[in-house]
Formats: C-alpha cells, structure tokens, sequence
C-alpha cells in the first residue's frame, strides 16, 4: 500500500498552474526524489501534500488521510521545506521545545534530535547566528521530533557543507533502510542520486517520469575505468555484452553498464584498475533529456 | 488545546519582547503615577484628593493597551515575517485551534501587563498619596478600575492577534491599528457630530471598561463592554476564517 498518494492533484494561483494533474503513489521504506527544475512546481507540491496550500482540484494523502487531518501529523511526517522559518531570537533548542510542547514530545527527546543533527553545542545560542547549513540541521531536527515514518525534504543540501551533504546522505539511506519513507526534492538529479531509489520528475507541474532511477538510467550510464591494461578491459567488457571504447591509452568507457557490473567484470578477468566511476554528466544529460522533453526548453 | 497554549505561552517566554513589554508596563505604571502626583495641583491639574487613585491607577492603561495590542499583532502576523508559520502549521494543522490558542493567550499577556502596571502604579501611589495625608479612594473603586484595565488590555490582546491573523502581515497591521485608533475614531466622531458614538466604537469602547464605568462616559458599561466584546469577536472571527483559508507559500 502507498503512504503517499497524489490523485489529480492540480494547484492554480490565478492564472499560474503550478501543480497540474498529478497522480502519483509514494511506496514505503524508499527514498524518492522530486526532481525538477526551477519552477517546476517541486515546492508547491510538497505545500500540498502538507496542507500548507490548498488544492484546486484533486487529493494528496498520507496513509489514506489530509496531512491537516492527521490527529498528531508530528509524529507521522516530519518535514524540513525552507531555511529560514526560526525566529531570529529565539534558542535552537528552544524552537524545538516549542514544536515539541505542542506536540506533547518530551524536552529529552529535544535534546536527543539535536545531538543527532550534530547541533548540541550549538543549542542555546540563537538561531539568528546560525549558518544556513546550522540551519538546515535545525530544521532536520524538529522534522525528526516526534520521530516520524515519513520524512519530506525541500532542497535538504542547499547551504551544507560536503561534510554535511554526505552526512545526509547516509542519514537519509540509514531512514529509509528502517522502512520509513523520505521524499526529497531537488532541481539537480546528480545531487541526489547516490541517495534515491526512485524518482518522480516534474516540469511545468506535470509528471513526465516516475520510475526506479535505475530504470531512468538505464542505457545513459558510462562508467569511467583507469586501468593499465585497457584494451584488454574492453575486450573482456565487450565479451560480457557491454560496449566500451578506449577513450585513451589506459581509460575505458563502459557505455550503458552499472558500476556494480564493471566491477564484476575486472575481478572476473582478474585485471587490475586504478580507478572506476560513473560518470554524472550523463545523469544530468537524461535530467535534460526528461524536462526540456514537454516544454522544449529547460525552465 | 492544553499544549497549544503551553506552546504559545513558551513562544512567549523565549524571545525578549514580551519581557520588554512587561517592564515598559512597569516602569509606565511607575512613571504616570510620579508624573501625575507631581503635577497636580499646577498648570491647571487639579489638586490631589479622595478621587486621585482612581485617577493613578488608570493612568499607564494606554501604554498598556498599545503595548498588549501590539504583541497580539506579533504574535500572530510575526509568525509570517518570521516564516515560523509553516513549522508552526506543520505541528498544529488544525488552524482555528491554533489561533483560538493564540487569542487566549495573548488576552492573558495584555491582562498580565495591565496587572503589572496597576500593581506598580498603586505601590508607588499609596505611599506617596499618605505621605501627603490625601485621602484614598475606597477599595472598590480601585477594584473597578483595575479590573476594568485588566479586561480591556486582555481584549485588545485578543483583538490584536485576530487583526494579526487577518492582515497577515505585522507592518500593515500595527499601521491600520494605530491610524484606526489614533484617527478614525475621532474622524468619524467629528463627521457624525455624535459624540456619544465614540464609546460604540472599538477603541472607545475599551477606554470606557478600563474606567470601570465612569460617570462621563456617554455609554453604559455593560453596552460598552458588549461593543468592544463584539468588535473582538469579529476580528477573532475573521482572522480564524483568513488563517483556515490561506495557502503559506
């Protein structure tokens, strides 16, 4: 069953459709990405989905219900959507006191969320000091106050640092490993796709993909490989039915494979590599490939 | 309800404005009752007399009133400037109970300040007043006019925080409140020429319960209070239906 269902979904401000007939179900335990660019309406339905904004038409549901109907929504969605939303004078540990009292969440469990966001010693400084990546970890934490099933993620890496962004990253993989469910959205599939088993793509509000990102990668992939004894690599590739080329003396591309399936091929061939990695430029490329599809142009 | 209101009380208790509002309420409570006993009886005040604390104990109810008048505009509006209404509304989904919430407290902030202020007021006063062998005013007089004071701080806190939440935005509303106040009150006394339309209209209304009923009032206490109760209500009212209603984007 789907924990979250987008049925129709369609958001009209005046004559701006941001959100446009969206109909979308969100399986549990995966981490899934909102991927689009700029204005592609990412924000707004997340809002939807969160009862922050209302629907023109259609439904957004979290276990069957309206996020505004949830009986205590804290301890079902946790959600982090913008940087900004503190109160410049107010504690970081405070603010989330304050979430917590009105959720009846207990101060222990305060000071537990931020010492998983790594903000411990930060916590009775005001949030006004805080860097955008304190921020962003302030926010993570009050969405893991009432430690929810479901975690929506709005741009979680703007303002963090590499450190903080692979941080993330494992913490985000680590969620969903426990059966919980994390929404992430994004306008970069690079940032995200070493985190995400699924993606959902936008652009101008509509739908044009949905599917496992392995699925959307298929056949896009190329997998640089630095080895010594590069042509007998493409040989032993090109034997196991993955086309490679020998891009120079001791670098192979692996046009259409997974990482995973390269690797199996050099300790099968017993070659030695110096170096393997997929490359993103192809990830952004099926990016583009997907949004400018509908519209002709990137947003 | 019971944790909404410990939320917002603890809102409260966090930031420093609240705090600087309690002390501006003391030290005006302090100030008008020093400024008053040292003017009386010079450039045209009347003297001090029997009457005179009654008088004192009134006298910081503006500062009050503005005062408790503006954090139920913060308390509500703010939460746009600050953005803090989306994690707020992410924890409390439920809107009207959020700002039924708000409105409670923020009615018992204004009433906690104008108890700070007359409390301030009459341990300044009565002293000074004996000191100087003036005659003090019956203890159910100053009741009145203290319990008048804390009712109509305590609405205009409520009001405050339902033309928060109606406006949306803090700016707008503490200018509309004070050029309504300060401006069109009188304006519409002036054109109607009625002046007993003045204790009928929201601000009139409220100065009129902060006397706890005074013979020069136009109105009597109970119209007055209905008047000022209604006003709140409709502010309250609306506020509830324009928070249910708008998308935070």
């Amino acid at each position: 069953m789907s924990v979250i269902a987008l049925d129709g979904l369609t958001k009209r401000f005046g004559d701006i459709v941001a959100v446009d007939d969206l109909t979308v179900q969100l399986g549990r335990g995966r981490v899934i990405g909102l991927l689009g660019p700029n204005g592609a309406g990412k924000t707004t339905t997340l809002r939807l989905l969160l009862g922050l904004v209302a629907p023109t038409s259609g439904s957004a549901t979290i276990d069957g219900q309206p996020y505004r109907a949830l009986d205590e929504p804290i301890r079902r969605v946790g959600a982090v959507l913008e940087a900004t939303s503190f109160h410049p004078g107010r504690r970081a540990r405070d603010h989330l006191r304050v979430l917590a009292t009105t959720a009846g969440i207990a101060d222990q469990r305060v000071d537990e969320v931020l010492a998983e966001v790594g903000l411990e010693r930060a916590a009775r400084r005001r949030v006004g000091g805080f860097s955008l990546g304190m921020r962003q970890r302030l926010g993570l934490a009050a969405a893991l106050l009432g430690d929810p099933d479901v975690l929506v993620l709005d741009e979680p890496t703007n303002g963090l640092d590499p450190e903080g962004i692979h941080w993330l990253r494992d913490f985000l993989r680590a969620y969903a490993a426990s059966g919980r469910t994390v929404l992430v959205s994004s306008h970069l599939l690079a940032e995200v796709a070493q985190t995400v088993d699924e993606v959902v793509v936008l652009t101008g509000g509509r739908l044009v993909a949905h599917a496992p990102l392995s699925e959307l990668l298929r056949g896009r992939t190329v997998v640089r490989v630095r080895t010594p004894d590069a042509a007998a690599l493409r040989t032993a590739l090109d034997a196991r039915g993955i086309h490679a080329e020998l891009s120079t003396a001791d670098l192979v591309l692996a046009h259409g494979a997974t990482s995973e399936a390269v690797g199996r091929a050099i300790a099968a061939t017993g070659l030695v590599a110096y170096e393997i990695s997929q490359q993103h430029r192809d990830l952004e490329q099926a990016f583009l490939d997907l949004t400018t599809t509908t519209t002709g142009a990137p947003q | 309800m019971k944790n909404l209101i410990r939320s917002e009380l603890l809102k409260q208790r966090t930031v420093r404005l609240p705090w600087i509002a309690a002390a501006t309420a003391a030290i005006a409570g302090a100030l008008t009752a020093i400024a008053i006993i040292t003017t009386a009886g010079h450039a045209g005040n009347p003297p001090l007399d029997r009457h005179s604390l009654t008088q004192l104990v009134h006298g910081p109810f503006a500062i009050v009133a503005g005062a408790a008048l503006l954090l139920g505009i913060l308390g509500t509006a703010g939460e746009s400037r600050h953005q803090t209404i989306t994690s707020t509304l992410l924890v409390a989904s439920r809107r009207g109970r959020l700002l039924t919430a708000k409105v409670l407290v923020h009615a018992g902030l204004g009433a906690g300040l104008a108890l700070v202020a007359c409390a301030v007021n009459l341990a300044v006063s009565i002293p000074w007043l004996s000191s100087h062998d003036v005659p003090l005013a019956g203890l159910t007089d100053v009741a009145r006019v203290v319990a008048g004071s804390v009712a109509a701080a305590a609405l205009f806190g409520a009001a405050g925080a339902g033309l928060g939440a109606l406006l949306a935005n803090q700016t707008a509303a503490v200018t509309v409140s004070l050029v309504w106040l300060l401006a069109v009150e009188g304006l519409v006394v002036n054109i109607t020429s009625t002046p007993t339309l003045h204790d009928q209209l929201p601000g009139g209304a409220l100065g009129v319960i902060a006397q706890g009923a005074s013979e020069s009032a136009h109105t009597p206490l109970w119209a007055a209070a209905g008047c000022a109760v209604a006003y709140t209500g409709a502010l309250v009212a609306a506020g509830t239906r324009r928070l249910i209603d708008r998308d935070v984007t």
